[in-house]
């Protein structure tokens, strides 16, 4: 369904620091492009991949109210470090790692990056999934 | 990668009328109830949901965010940015090769009524 989503920020470091540790926990690959744009994913694997950018308006970045944006975990202890890292570097709280049922039993955490901008890592349970 | 994204609307009549119309190009049906106040585009490689903020306040528009969505030809990507400008979304950048995405592949940019930026794009796959 998705080619890619891009958020934005005004701090490309922090957000590199951000965004490398909570890939990192899914282990997703990263690298930045010639313009300074952080993409992770595969660009191989012909899935959708997320970006970070400095808007191209040249004004600030600021999050949604109403936005998310869900990243599949293939275990629930990954959803565990996906958040715990997110943590570390420099990601805020936005609701700890544990079981959810919204019709479909999940294990979900959320953060805000250090932009703002609102996140979460999903693992839907009884998937098959690694066993870490 | 993505489980789902979400997006917040203000006024889900409009958003029904512009997601309907441009989601429905790309081959996706909303599969939520009408009572439901909520959109729910739903594909084997995710959910698209479109619903007013949890938190009660209006939705606002992130300034660097954008949502790309995978178009099947050229042709899709067309028809896409047609359908969204015929029910109540903005231009953003016409459909045509984007010199930045990878094979100069065709893109279409929109804002939709709340003025989320969208995009299509014919990636080869």
């Amino acid at each position: 369904m998705f080619t890619h989503v891009m958020v934005g920020t005004n701090d490309p470091d922090r957000a590199r620091a951000f965004y490398d540790a909570v890939f990192g926990a899914l282990g997703v690959p990263g690298m930045q492009a010639p313009n300074g744009a952080l993409w992770y994913g595969d660009p191989e694997a012909r899935e959708a991949m997320f970006a970070v950018v400095t808007p191209r308006n040249e004004q600030p970045a600021c999050h949604a109210n109403g936005g998310t944006i869900g990243f599949k975990a293939r275990s629930a202890a990954q959803v565990d470090a996906w958040h715990a890292a997110g943590i570390a570097s420099g990601g805020s709280d936005e609701g700890p790692p544990g079981p959810r049922d919204w019709g479909m039993p999940l294990h979900v955490a959320y953060l805000r990056d250090p932009d703002g901008n609102k996140l979460c890592a999903l693992f839907l349970t009884g998937e098959p999934g690694e066993t870490s | 990668m993505f489980t789902h994204v979400f997006l917040g609307s203000n006024d889900i009549e409009k958003s029904r009328q512009f997601y309907d119309a441009t989601m429905s190009v790309l081959g996706f049906q909303n599969v939520a109830p009408p009572e439901a106040g909520r959109l729910i585009y739903a594909g084997p490689t995710g959910t698209f949901i479109v619903a007013p903020p949890y938190n009660g306040e209006a939705a606002t528009v992130s300034n660097g965010h954008t949502l790309g969505f995978s178009a099947a030809d050229d042709a899709t990507v067309d028809a896409w940015h047609a359908a969204g400008l015929a029910a109540g979304g903005i231009d953003e950048g016409a459909p045509g090769p984007r010199s930045a995405a990878p094979n100069n592949a065709r893109g279409a940019y929109l804002r939709d009524p709340d003025g989320n930026k969208v995009c299509a794009f014919n990636m080869g796959h």
